[in-house]
C-alpha cells in the first residue's frame, strides 16, 4: 500500500513520534523512507534591526546551527532507520519549510507524507494554520498523516 | 567604476519593490497626518481667535503692555493663518479632526504601524516585497544622525549623562538579574544570555550581538525574539496611552521609553508618537544605551565564562570594534558642528539654513523607516514567543516598565529636557 513514504522531521521533540510511526509502517510495507529536513532561515531576517551589529557573524552563526542540527539529525535517524529499513534516504533542504516539502512531494511519486504537530487544544484545533494543517490543505493528492504529541 | 560597484550590493534590484512599496505607504500617511494636524490646527484657531480678540481689545482699553500686545497679535495671526489654510471661519469646527489628531493621537507614527500590522497580518506582504521592506527598517539611522542638529553638547552631559548612568543601571541590574535567575534555574546559557542582553539592551539587535558568543541554538532565539517583539509591541501602543494618563512629562516620557521598551525601533516610534521633546530626550538617552552594547557583550562572555572559547571573536578591543554602532559618530559630529553655533549652518528653526534643511527631511527617514517596522511587524513572529524566554520577558519588561517610571518620576523633567541650546 505504501512503497514510497516521504517523513518531513525538524527534529524537534514533537516529531518523535512521527518518526515512530514512520518507522512501523516502513517496516510493515517494506517501503522505501526519505527524510526531508529542511533548514529554515527565518532568523535571517532580523539581521537588520535597526542598531544590530555583528550581522555577518549572526548569518554564519544561524548557518552554522542549522548545518550542525541537520547533521545530528542526519546521523540519529541513520541510527533509527538503517538496521530497520534498508531502504532509507536523507534529504537536506534550505528554504521555506512549506515549500521545499511540496516541492520534494512533487518532485517524486510517494504515497504518503507524514509529519510531526504540536497537539492542538480548544479553538486551535479549528484555527490552526500551521506548517501540518498548511500541508494537508496544499498536499498533491498525496495522505497527509499528522502526528501530533 | 570598480568603487562605485563595490559600495552596491550585487542584489540590490531585490530591494527595489518593498522599498517603493514603503516610500508609497509613507507618503499617503505622512499626507493624511498633514491633512489632520492642518485640519486639528483650524479647529483649535476656531476657538481661540475670539478670545485673543478679546484680550487685546481689553488690554489696548486698559493701556497694557505693548510686548504682550504684541506678542497677542503674533498669536492671533498664526491661528488666522491656519484658518486661512482650509478656507474656514471663525465659529466653524472640525471636531472630527480634533478627535482623531489629539484624542486619538493618530499621528504618522500609529498610522504607519498600525496601518502596516493590519496590512501585514490580514491580506499579507507578496514575497517580493519583503527583502525591501527589511532594509527600510534601518533608514530610521539616517533620521537619527540627523536629529544631532537639535542638540548641544551641554544637552550631551546633562540629559545624555543623566540617561547613561540610568541606562546603565537599568541594562547592566536587568543582564545580571536575567542571567542569575537563568543560571539558577538551569536555563541554558544560549537562552540566558541572550534574553539577559535583549531584556537589557536594544532587544532584538542586542540579541544579534550577543547569539554567536553564547552559540545560542535557533529555536532559543526564535523564542527570544518572538518575546522581545511581543513585548516591544505591547509596549508601543500601551505606553504612549498610559503616559498621558499619569500626566507623565515628554521628557520624562522619553527617558521611560529608552529604559523600558525592549526593543529599540518601538522605543523610538512610541517616543515620536509622544511629542517631539520625548523623542529628543529618548533619541539621546538611546544613543548612550546603544554605546553599551559592547560592553554587554563582554558582560555577557565574563558571566558565562567564555574567554577561552575563541579569543579571536571575544577579545576587548575586538568585541568593540565589531559591536560599536559607529554610525552614532555621525550623529554626534553634527552634536558638536551644532554646539559650535557655525552662522552659515544656521539651526533646525532657521528656515533655509543647511540645519532647516536636514531637519525638514528628518521624517522622511523616520516615515520610511516606521513603514517598514509597522510592515514587518508579524502575529506569526510573536506566536513563536514562548516557554521560558517569555516567562522571563514578561518578567523583565514589567520590572523594567514599573521601576523605570518610579526613577523619571524621581529623577523629575528637568535633567532630561533636552534644550538645543535655547
Amino acid at each position: 500500500m505504501f512503497s514510497q513514504i516521504l517523513l518531513a522531521s525538524d527534529g524537534e521533540p514533537h516529531t518523535e513520534k512521527a518518526t515512530d510511526v514512520c518507522l512501523e509502517l516502513a517496516r510493515m510495507f517494506d517501503a522505501y523512507v526519505t527524510v526531508i529536513h529542511v533548514m529554515d532561515p527565518y532568523l535571517k531576517q532580523f539581521y537588520n534591526e535597526i542598531y544590530a551589529q555583528g550581522r555577518k557573524e549572526y548569518l554564519e552563526h544561524i548557518d552554522t546551527c542549522l548545518r550542525t542540527d541537520a547533521d545530528r539529525l542526519e546521523k540519529r535517524l541513520k541510527d533509527i532507520f538503517e538496521p530497520a529499513a534498508s531502504k532509507f534516504l536523507f534529504l537536506k533542504s534550505y528554504g521555506d519549510p512549506e515549500q521545499e516539502i511540496l516541492k520534494e512531494l512533487n518532485a517524486k511519486p510517494y504515497d504518503l507524507l507524514i509529519t510531526g504537530g504540536k497537539l492542538l487544544t480548544g479553538i486551535k484545533k479549528i484555527t490552526s494554520w500551521n506548517l501540518p494543517s498548511r500541508l494537508e490543505m496544499k498536499s498533491p493528492g498525496i495522505p497527509v498523516l499528522v502526528c501530533r504529541a | 567604476m570598480s568603487f562605485f560597484n563595490s559600495m552596491i550590493a550585487p542584489d540590490w534590484k531585490k530591494f527595489i519593490p518593498g522599498l517603493l512599496l514603503c516610500a508609497v505607504f509613507a507618503f499617503v500617511v505622512m499626507n493624511i497626518h498633514h491633512l489632520l494636524a492642518t485640519y486639528h490646527k483650524a479647529d483649535a484657531a476656531s476657538i481661540k481667535i475670539p478670545k485673543i480678540e478679546k484680550k487685546i481689545a481689553d488690554l489696548k482699553s486698559a493701556r497694557g503692555a505693548p510686548g504682550e500686545i504684541a506678542s497677542l497679535e503674533h498669536q492671533l495671526h498664526k491661528y488666522q493663518k491656519a484658518l486661512k489654510k482650509v478656507n474656514g471661519k471663525v465659529g466653524q469646527r472640525w471636531k472630527w479632526a480634533t478627535f482623531l489628531y489629539e484624542t486619538c493621537q493618530f499621528k504618522y507614527v500609529a498610522m504607519l504601524l498600525i496601518g502596516g500590522i493590519i496590512i501585514r497580518n490580514t491580506i499579507g506582504i507578496p514575497k517580493v516585497f519583503l527583502p525591501g521592506i527589511g532594509i527600510a527598517r534601518p533608514l530610521i539611522k539616517p533620521g537619527i544622525i540627523i536629529l544631532g542638529v537639535h542638540y548641544v553638547w551641554s544637552d550631551v552631559v546633562k540629559v545624555g549623562g543623566t540617561g547613561l548612568i540610568l541606562t546603565a543601571f537599568f541594562i547592566f541590574g536587568t543582564a545580571l538579574t536575567v542571567m542569575y535567575i537563568c543560571r539558577k534555574k538551569g536555563v541554558s546559557d544560549g537562552l540566558g544570555g541572550i534574553m539577559g542582553a535583549g531584556t537589557g539592551v536594544c532587544g532584538v539587535s542586542a540579541i544579534i550581538a550577543t547569539a554567536p558568543v553564547v552559540r545560542a541554538r535557533p529555536l532559543e532565539m526564535a523564542y527570544a525574539i518572538g518575546t522581545i517583539l511581543l513585548f516591544g509591541t505591547l509596549m508601543l501602543f500601551v505606553m504612549p496611552y498610559l503616559g498621558q494618563w499619569l500626566h507623565v512629562s515628554q521628557p520624562q516620557f522619553g527617558a521611560w521609553a529608552a529604559i523600558a521598551i525592549l526593543n529599540t525601533a518601538q522605543l523610538i516610534a512610541a517616543a515620536e508618537w509622544y511629542g517631539d521633546e520625548a523623542r529628543n530626550t529618548a533619541v539621546l538617552i538611546n544613543a548612550a544605551r546603544i554605546m553599551l552594547i559592547p560592553f554587554i557583550v563582554m558582560y555577557t562572555v565574563w558571566f558565562y565564562g567564555l574567554k577561552d572559547v575563541n579569543k579571536e571573536s571575544t577579545g576587548v578591543w575586538n568585541t568593540i570594534k565589531n559591536k560599536f554602532p559607529v554610525f552614532i559618530l555621525g550623529f554626534f559630529a553634527l552634536v558638536l558642528l551644532n554646539s559650535l553655533h557655525i552662522s552659515a549652518l544656521g539651526g533646525p528653526k532657521a528656515a533655509g539654513t543647511p540645519f532647516w534643511a536636514m531637519n525638514a527631511v528628518y521624517k522622511w527617514f523616520f516615515a520610511l523607516g516606521f513603514a517598514g517596522i509597522g510592515l514587518s511587524i508579524s502575529i506569526d513572529d510573536m506566536k513563536k514567543s514562548g516557554g521560558l524566554a517569555f516567562l522571563i520577558g514578561s518578567g523583565a519588561a514589567t520590572a523594567k516598565m514599573i521601576l523605570g517610571l518610579i526613577a523619571v518620576m524621581i529623577i523629575g523633567s528637568e535633567l532630561l529636557k533636552v534644550t538645543g541650546g535655547h
